[in-house]
């Protein structure tokens, strides 16, 4: 009874070690592959969020030109301030859109009520703040050059999203001027 | 043991393609949201560009150049701008009723479909394309084939918007020297309305002198096309014929004399001395009008009189057209020297001895003044219709005359604003844009026989009345479009003031020219919307 629990116990503890053993060496190039693996990994995951940032700030901003064009078409240019009147829909939309006007935007309206067919071209600019740095900015156009940054290391020349947001639209009048 | 080394490795490179097809799946919505946003930001100036040039009554060349520029005016970021949108437009007509288009010969309405023909540069595209998926990531135009394209198409639809038109036409004396041209150019005008506009468009026309008629009621204009034409040949002038005056003044004479102790209607000595309407309750002046509204309110209540209330929408007009001549006679702007005494009014009484002659037939004479101010004074002759006035006793109480031709109302623009204003409150809610088109006058003279210099105050005066009637209509948001025809005194030219208004409200924007110009201006004011 004793000696078969013994031996059994003696089974158990031989199996487990001799399994053991290739474990603690496999573990060692796991740690290579993920140390590999990981930073890969997480820069993808941070493309992607950073390019969704973009992509939804910059959607915002082409859509806040749009919105704010068609709004000012409906007005009547013979008495309405439509330069007036499209900035601050340019604005409201921004804000509501979540993109920040606080660095800098610039909203040009352009009233073209005599010109045929009558209409108005709002441009918006907004400068583009990066989530996280981590694709860089292109430099021009009054954003600084930006280069790739991960945490402290940063990457010069390298800029994959631009200095400047910009969304141009452009609406025809819907009465006559 | 030795194959389960490297299991991150193996794993990692085998789903790395797959999460590069996710990123770049993530990457390409974002653009793709990009570009359809900014195309259908071209599809949509495209159309209302197109329908813009067809509204200014150009071709559909033009409206195609027109859309194809607007569209290209907005260049899609980040793709290839050598390559310009494609712009397709087709033309139809759009029901609002049951919100479908049909394509054909009228062109109250376009649909254009833009193609953004340069690739859209995307990452994803390629791999599922083959799976046709690609179709429904980009969508199809409007109205076309919904086939899987390589590139991106959107559309866009406009129409003309409806309106509910109502012509208020000023039948007063003074639209007499423009009468022959102003039934034309508004039977132009119903056209131009009816070929151009959208099958929805109403239509309604009410004259106005003194008071407002309805000639017609507001209903759709293509199902009663001839109808409108016809109701505008029906209006004429508001011609008060001396028989009709005649038979006015008996009847109130009969009136006041039995309820007012045997007073006279009109008491021209006590209206020469000055305009008191306290002294001389039957003759009220209406202050904030050129109007020389006949108000029959000697009651303190200010109520019409009860004999003014019943008789015929005809005979009110003819009764206030009476009271305009009566009234103008002693119009405080005839006091040029503003001493209190009317210079011409002096010379009436002078030779107008009517009330004196009470009873006798003989007193329309004077009342009109006619032959005495003739001898008078050259500048107070009525000219049309006193040569020719013959009047004949025939016995029965009543009298004939060889010639009707005299004519004489007041006008009152702001009653018609009123009434068109009510008119359109009550189809309210309304797909139509409300709009109100008046067509006004002023004389030679501010009626007759004022000069011009006075007739310059004449002409703020009708003004201002037409903007006071037209407050409601600012209320409503119409579009309130008010031609006023008014003398010019350099030569027989007449100068024609389009005073339109702005949506709810007045600019003073003048412009002269031709009163059909004028009015095809306005027949062709159609607001375009979106509407699909």
């Amino acid at each position: 009874m004793n000696t078969s629990l013994v031996s059994g116990l003696r089974a158990i503890y031989s199996r487990c070690v001799k399994r053991l053993r290739p474990l603690r060496a496999r573990r060692g190039v796991e740690v290579i592959e993920f140390a590999f693996i990981f930073p890969i990994s997480v820069i993808m995951m941070f493309a992607i969020a950073e390019y969704s940032w973009y992509m939804f700030q910059r959607t915002g901003t082409v859509d806040a030109a749009r919105v704010a064009c068609r709004a000012a078409a409906q007005l009547d240019p013979r008495m309405d301030d439509i330069a007036g009147t499209a900035t601050a829909r340019v604005q409201e939309e921004l804000e509501r859109a979540g993109v920040e006007c606080a660095a800098g935007c610039n909203i040009t309206i352009t009233d073209l009520q005599g010109d045929d067919p009558p209409r108005v071209v709002c441009e918006v600019s907004v400068a583009f703040r990066p989530l996280t740095g981590m694709l860089g900015q292109q430099g021009g156009d009054g954003g600084a050059l930006e280069g790739a940054r991960i945490g402290a290391w940063e990457w010069e020349g390298v800029g994959v999203l631009p200095a400047r947001l910009r969304g141009t639209s452009v609406a025809v009048y819907e009465g006559i001027p | 043991m030795r194959t389960r080394r490297g299991n991150y490795m193996i794993l990692f490179a085998m789903l790395l393609p797959i999460m590069l097809g996710f990123m770049a799946f993530a990457i390409d919505i974002g653009r793709l949201r990009v570009a359809r946003v900014q195309v259908q930001g071209a599809a949509d100036a495209a159309a209302m560009a197109a329908l813009a040039e067809l509204r200014a009554g150009r071709g559909t060349g033009d409206a195609e150049a027109a859309a194809f520029s607007a569209a290209n005016a907005v260049r899609l970021q980040g793709v290839d701008s050598t390559q310009p949108f494609a712009v397709e437009v087709t033309y139809g007509d759009w029901d609002y009723a049951s919100q479908s288009w049909s394509s054909g010969a009228a062109q109250s309405s376009v649909t254009v479909n833009v193609t953004q023909v340069a690739p859209l540069n995307l990452l994803f595209a390629p791999i599922f394309e083959a799976g046709g998926m690609a179709g429904r990531i980009y969508g199809g135009g409007l109205g076309g084939d919904k086939a899987i394209r390589r590139s991106l198409v959107l559309g866009r639809r406009a129409a003309f918007r409806p309106r509910d038109i109502v012509i208020v036409i000023d039948t007063s004396r003074a639209m007499e020297p423009y009468w022959d041209d102003v039934q034309p150019a508004i039977d132009d005008f119903i056209e131009t309305v009816h070929d151009f506009g959208v099958p929805e468009d109403r239509m309604a026309i009410v004259e106005v002198a003194g008071v407002a008629r309805t000639r017609i009621g507001l209903g759709r204009l293509d199902a009663d096309f001839t109808d409108y034409r016809q109701a505008n040949q029906d209006v004429t002038l508001c011609n008060v014929g001396l028989d009709a005056w005649y038979y006015w003044y008996r009847h109130f004479d009969a009136i006041y004399d039995q309820e007012l102790d045997g007073r006279y209607v009109f008491d021209y000595r006590a209206v020469a001395s000055g305009p008191q309407p306290d002294t001389n309750p039957l003759m009220i002046w209406a202050e904030d009008s050129l109007e020389w509204g006949f108000y029959l309110d000697s009651y303190d209540d200010g109520a019409a009189h009860p004999g003014f209330s019943a008789m015929s929408e005809e005979m009110q007009c003819n009764a206030t057209a009476m009271s305009g001549f009566l009234f103008e006679a002693f119009d405080p702007r005839r006091d040029r020297d503003g001493d209190g005494i009317f210079d011409d009014a002096a010379s009436l009484i002078e030779c107008h001895e009517g009330n004196a002659m009470e009873g006798s037939p003989d007193r329309f004479d004077y009342a009109f003044g006619v032959p005495e101010l003739d001898c008078v004074d050259d500048d107070l002759a009525i000219e049309e219709g006193i040569s020719s006035f013959n009047g004949s006793d025939d016995g029965d109480g009543d009298y004939e005359y060889a010639d009707m031709s005299y004519v004489m109302a007041g006008t009152s623009p702001g009653e018609g604003l009123s009434m068109a204003a009510a008119m359109l409150v009550a189809e309210q809610p309304s797909r139509g844009e409300p709009t109100v088109v008046l067509i006004t006058g002023s004389g030679p003279h501010c009626g007759p026989n004022i000069d011009l210099s006075i007739a310059n105050d004449c002409e703020d005066d009708m003004l201002q009345a037409a903007f006071e009637g037209a407050d409601s209509l600012e209320a409503l948001g119409a579009n309130t479009h008010v031609i006023a025809i008014l003398p010019n005194d350099s030569d027989d030219h007449d100068v024609l003031f389009d005073l339109t208004t702005g949506r709810g409200e007045y600019s003073a924007s003048e412009s002269s020219g031709d009163l059909e110009e004028l009015l095809d201006t306005v027949a062709r004011d159609i607001r375009i919307q979106m509407v699909q």
